[in-house]
């Protein structure tokens, strides 16, 4: 009898067939849409906000004594003294807003999102500061010469990335509160060449300090100066173009301010816009999301390992190498902590 | 047996794909190498020089003297933006710069080179010099600035410089030293001019472009615009380290802010209709202001 092995698979063939089928189906399992918020009903994912002020460096200085109220602890504090509020007022030559804080909501994946504003010339150089929320901080993870107040790693879900991009307004080639554009004009030589020009006046210094189109991550705040000299009165666009949204509620809160001067003049960072990290209220308005004022200021005084061994529902997730165990060895107790050290604890008594 | 190895199916299927492999041509490319001559009258070959104490003389005909000529591709050429003709420019951007010319491709023909001394930063251009004497003589005789070596001595004999170049730079071998371009010359004299013969790399083509050009001629004192000398490649030996500088990056998009007093602009540009066709450039406008 004659038996053709050619057509049959081998018993240990089918085997792995089997194993492999069983994983390619298991890999299905994963589509990675719990990494994208869904599109918000509440909110837009294109706003406009409208025209804001040029701060003086005087009235710069009263929004500062307003979102650092208490010495040595930046940004906390922010909902006794309601920034918000002076921001929404209008500005002193008829603008909108003296300053801005909101949300968008998350894109459908296909479109730009983000928001403009406009503010008019000055003559001179106009510093532009915009803040995401929350904070962002990578873990401290080598096996030696660990950083101890970065080991405990960072709520990556809370936080969301905005960049920033300006130019005049009539270079501007979106729809305010319908559609981003971009700062991209076209030049077409005599021969027909068509040629792209960047309009933009907002340029970020990168990793090696040559202008150029650098942005911050996640959380980061971004700012340009932008220069405005014999144009005063002229109109700029702003656009902060949404490049991420916060997982866990696909809102995208943010602060922006826009100051006289160069950048350099204001050294802006994590600690200079604070309060921007908001939620609904009852009213349909925003408030200040719960402890972030304590979460931006216990990361401006570099004090991350207390504050998350104290407050753990404030960070990411706890690692499982004794992360608090110093917190535990010199303070006994988080009640013993909250008792010395009220402002870093969401439940403890300001300053 | 090879029948075995190459049936005689896949020996045909083989042989079919690799005649298909070898139908490939870069057919269709918006690039092309343009080739052409360029021309500078020997009677604007001339630099007006003076030193510190106001003793004024003319280094005359001599190819030595010329600086890197830059030759670039244009949508068209204009008069009315400066006193010599210039590339038609884009729309202006920024305050006190004018706009950019947008080149389609360029090259040019010399570039600035380091002679292993401070003193040559930007001031050595290849394919001038054909030995280290050379050199020499060229800048104690028509410059009147001889070459000094590390203890403050005037070199007096080309070996002593090659030298230096070998120590300095770790050479082993004149090919490395790009100044020092024995028999290939860049110009050569052709009656009543100087010509030398270049191609524009890859540059991108379209019917209608205009090829234009200048020369950087130095200053008084011998020194060119076109030269970045806090730039270029760094230099350490031992405690001694230098910048040996490098030409400016934006020439070709903003020619009419390095062209100055003295240099050898194209007066006519060459408009090219066929990329096969090769162009002559003259550089027969010697810019007075």
């Amino acid at each position: 009898m004659r038996h053709c092995h050619g057509t049959r698979l081998p018993r240990g063939s089918a085997f792995i067939g089997l194993a492999l089928a069983v994983g390619t189906l298991s890999g299905c399992d994963r589509s990675g849409l719990d990494l994208l918020p869904q599109p918000s009903v509440d909110l837009p994912s294109v706003v406009e906000i409208g025209d804001i002020q040029v701060l003086d460096p005087t009235e710069y200085g009263e929004f500062l004594d307003l979102t650092h109220p208490y010495a040595g602890y930046d940004g906390l504090g922010v909902s006794q003294t309601d920034p918000w509020g002076w921001c929404k007022t209008p500005g002193l030559n008829g603008e909108d807003y003296r300053c801005y804080y909101g949300q968008i909501g998350a894109t459908d994946g296909v479109n730009s999102g983000g928001a403009t504003f406009t503010f008019k010339g000055t003559d001179g150089p106009v510093c532009v500061m915009v803040d995401p929320e929350t904070v962002f901080w990578g873990p401290s993870i080598e096996p030696t010469d660990i950083d101890l107040e970065y080991t405990y790693p960072d709520s990556y879900i809370d936080d969301g990335d905005l960049d920033l991009y300006g130019g005049l307004s009539s270079y501007y080639t979106g729809s305010p509160g319908i559609e981003i554009g971009d700062f991209t004009g076209y030049y077409t030589d005599s021969l027909g060449r068509e040629i792209e020009i960047e309009y933009g006046a907002c340029f970020q210094y990168g990793f090696y300090s040559v202008i150029d189109y650098a942005h911050a991550g996640r959380a980061t705040p971004e700012y340009c100066t932008i220069d405005t000299s014999q144009r005063l009165g002229v109109e700029y666009t702003v656009v902060l173009d949404t490049f991420s949204v916060p997982l866990d509620d696909g809102a995208l809160s943010f602060g922006v301010v826009v100051v006289e001067g160069d950048c350099s003049l204001y050294t802006p960072n994590e600690c200079t816009i604070a309060g921007e990290s908001l939620v609904a209220d009852a009213d349909g308005g925003t408030e200040l999301r719960s402890c972030t004022d304590r979460l931006e200021s216990a990361f401006c005084a570099k004090d991350m390992l207390n504050f998350c061994c104290a407050n753990p529902e404030m960070c990411g997730d706890l690692p499982d190498f004794g992360t608090c165990d110093p917190f535990y060895s010199e303070w006994g107790s988080r009640d013993a902590y909250c008792l010395d050290n009220g402002p870093r604890c969401c439940d403890g008594a300001l300053p | 047996m090879n029948s075995r190895m190459f049936p005689r199916s896949q020996s045909a299927m083989l042989l079919f794909g690799l005649a298909f492999g070898c139908a490939y041509e870069e057919v269709g490319l918006e690039h092309k190498d343009l080739k052409g001559v360029v021309r500078i009258p020997e009677e604007l070959l001339y630099v007006e020089m003076e030193n510190d104490e106001g003793e004024q003389w003319v280094i005359e005909n001599d190819i030595r003297a010329l600086g890197p000529i830059y030759l670039g591709v244009y949508s068209a050429v204009e008069e009315g933006h400066y006193s010599y003709l210039h590339p038609e420019m884009g729309p202006v951007l920024e305050e006190n710069q004018p706009g950019d010319a947008y080149p389609y491709g360029g090259t040019s023909i010399g570039r600035f080179d380091w002679g292993c001394t401070e003193e040559t930063r930007c001031k050595l251009v290849t394919g001038r010099y054909s030995s280290y004497d050379d050199v020499l003589n060229f800048f104690r005789d028509q410059v009147q600035d001889p070459l000094m070596d590390a203890f403050g001595e005037e070199y007096t004999a080309g070996e002593a410089l090659q030298e230096r170049c070998y120590e300095v730079r770790n050479y082993t071998d004149d090919h490395e030293n790009a100044f020092i371009a024995g028999e290939d010359l860049d110009f050569t004299k052709n009656g009543a001019f100087w010509e030398a013969e270049v191609t524009i790399g890859h540059t991108l083509y379209r019917e209608g472009v205009t090829v234009w050009g200048w020369a950087d001629m130095p200053s008084y004192s011998f020194d060119f615009l076109s030269c970045d000398e806090q730039l270029g490649e760094s230099v350490y030996y031992y405690d001694y380290n230098d910048e040996i500088g490098r030409s400016q990056v934006d020439l070709l998009n903003f020619p009419g802010q390095y062209i100055d007093y003295g240099d050898l602009v194209a007066s006519e540009g060459a408009v090219m209709n066929d990329p096969d066709t090769e162009f002559v450039i003259e550089l027969g406008f010697r810019n007075e202001e």
